[in-house]
């Protein structure tokens, strides 16, 4: 009953855009040298019809073998960029249909023990407005990350392995990738599916994801509908965006 | 007897000559461009949000002009454009207007609405629109109309105009910088500062407030000026949404209900929204009809409020 009023009032009212914040780009990529400041910008921007008060804070985060994100308060972890960065605005006014250009300042520490890639992400979050709802009340806002990456120039190392490509049931595959080097990798290349005469059926796509530096990122590829039944061998073909390929193969019977 | 390079001097200027009266137009650059269009992430923002914002306009000083010349008066000729294409699976609304005028821009001839280019070609005008002149001025006004969801990146295609009849053919680049956005947003009922609030008012409706505990089904919300909630981004790399939920106001006596307010069929706090690629336009991620209340009868009475927080990010 609830919910048919619910639609039945939003089918009848007037709606508008609220805590309502976007980014651009919503990653940075720097490199620096050891004491070195370098200095980008983002632009957040909106398309709500009322000014909004924005804050912005660094925070920490990290990756598990999944993928999967955790933030975390900054300093908390060990290859933290987040207290490298500075924003010329931690809190401003974003007007109506506008945006701001911030102000990053990211100051690499003079230490000459910094070596590869350290990461942050920067929220700007949109503050909730007051409620005077009864019962039980829930404001809904909004905050959105920029992803930062910095790398410490002339320290870098590559290195990468295909540990480990397996069928998980009839229809998944998985491929585990560790990062040996101490930079960011990204991932691309393909996943081929190739019959008893070595003829190329299906490729996967290997999607664009971030492997962290000395870490490993499972990669789950579930068979599309169209593979039919019976014995392949899937090889699989890796890029590390730093150079170099990720060779691998499985026979597989997909039922 | 004619000597040979005599006669095979004929036969060139013979074929010359019937070369020339074939051709039926010919076509060539005289403003070469390129044309650049470096899009903003604002304009590419309010382009998602209206179906007819304004559209695009190029870069600065990259006029495109052509001069068309007739090459036999019985011959019409036939002005095509068409474009290379933009890459695969991107489709950039690229329009073009044309305006024929006199070589020396005196006399306008013609005028075309906005025309969309496509990989096939498009008719711009024909001879019969400019009859009496041996050569033309083609201004060519080129324009964007985005969606908002076009993707990221640099593209650049040739735009080719050409006579239809003999094929002759001029082309020039036209490039488009897009950026990479990423936005999240709730859309909320208009008439109050609160536009964003649902609430479960259940202080006068102790009967439904004792079936959803018995039955074990979640509360639904008395009212919701949350309409819903919505992502967008253009970046192949997709985007990532973690609620949050924070209790702004508890009552100390009994249980926090923050793990009891639900979302669709599981708990708010820490759900997860996950794409691996762009988005066609915004997303819903949820409505006010999405958040639930489990109640389990030990709750105390009063008032809570809780901020629930979309945290938007591109999967990194």
């Amino acid at each position: 009953m609830y919910r048919v009023l619910l639609a039945l009032l939003t089918a009848m009212s007037t709606v508008a855009y609220a805590a309502d914040i976007g980014i651009s780009p919503p990653r940075h990529e720097l490199v620096a040298t050891a004491g070195e400041t370098v200095v980008t910008t983002v632009t957040v921007l909106t398309t709500a019809t009322l000014d909004q008060q924005v804050t912005g804070e660094t925070s920490d985060w990290t990756m598990d073998i999944a993928g999967g994100t955790a933030f975390l308060a900054t300093g908390s972890v060990q290859h933290s960029a987040a207290g490298w960065i500075e924003l010329d605005a931690a809190a401003f006014v974003l007007p109506a249909r506008g945006s701001r250009d911030v102000r990053l300042s990211v100051t690499v520490p003079p230490d000459p023990g910094l070596d590869g890639t350290y990461h942050a992400m920067v929220f700007f979050t949109v503050a909730p407005p007051p409620s005077e709802a009864r019962g039980v009340g829930v404001i809904t806002t909004t905050r959105v990350g920029l992803t930062v990456y910095v790398t410490v120039a002339g320290t870098e190392r590559a290195g990468s392995e295909l540990v480990d490509l397996y069928q998980t049931d009839g229809r998944e595959l998985r491929a585990v990738i560790l990062n040996t080097g101490n930079t960011v990798m990204r991932l691309s290349g393909e996943i081929q599916l190739r019959d008893e005469a070595g003829a190329v059926r299906h490729r996967l796509e290997v999607p664009d994801v971030p492997v962290m530096r000395e870490s490993e990122r499972e990669l789950t590829f579930t068979l599309p509908n169209e593979v039919e039944a019976g014995f392949y061998v899937a090889l699989a073909l890796i890029q590390d965006s730093r150079g170099g390929l990720l060779a691998g193969e499985l026979p597989l019977e997909v039922p | 007897m004619i000597p040979p390079a005599r006669s095979a001097l004929i036969v060139f200027g013979l074929a010359m000559v019937s070369m020339v009266l074939a051709q039926d137009g010919r076509v060539s650059l005289i403003g070469p461009g390129p044309v650049s269009f470096t899009v903003t992430p604002e304009a590419l923002a309010a382009a998602g949000d209206c179906s007819n914002c304004p559209a695009i306009d190029p870069d600065p000083g990259t006029a495109v002009a052509l001069q068309v010349t007739r090459q036999n008066p019985n011959r019409l000729f036939t002005i095509d454009v068409l474009h290379d294409g933009w890459g695969p699976n991107v489709d950039l609304p690229l329009e073009a207007r044309y305006t024929v005028t006199s070589a020396d821009g005196a006399t306008v001839f013609l005028s075309t609405s906005w025309l969309p280019l496509y990989t096939a070609p498009t008719l711009v005008f024909t001879q019969a629109a400019v009859q009496s002149e041996n050569r033309v001025r083609v201004d060519v006004a080129y324009r964007l109309t985005l969606r908002g969801d076009e993707p990221a990146g640099t593209f650049v295609t040739r735009v080719v105009h050409r006579v239809r009849e003999s094929g002759a053919a001029t082309a020039h680049e036209v490039r488009v910088s897009l950026p990479s956005y990423l936005t999240v947003r709730v859309v909320g009922h208009t008439g109050g500062a609160a536009t964003t609030v649902v609430a479960f008012d259940y202080a006068e409706a102790p009967g439904a407030y004792l079936r959803a505990v018995t039955s074990g089904t979640p509360l639904t919300p008395t009212s919701g000026e949350l309409v819903r909630v919505e992502v967008a981004t253009n970046h192949p790399s997709g985007y990532a949404v973690t609620l949050s939920v924070v209790p702004l106001l508890t009552s100390a006596d009994g249980p926090s209900l923050r793990e009891r307010l639900w979302l669709d069929d599981a708990p708010a706090h820490g759900r997860r929204f996950v794409a691996s690629g762009p988005t066609e336009g915004f997303v819903t991620l949820a409505t006010s009809a999405s958040y639930g209340l489990r109640v389990e009868g030990d709750e105390a009475a009063g008032d809570y409020l809780f901020a629930v927080t979309y945290e938007a990010i591109r999967n990194p």
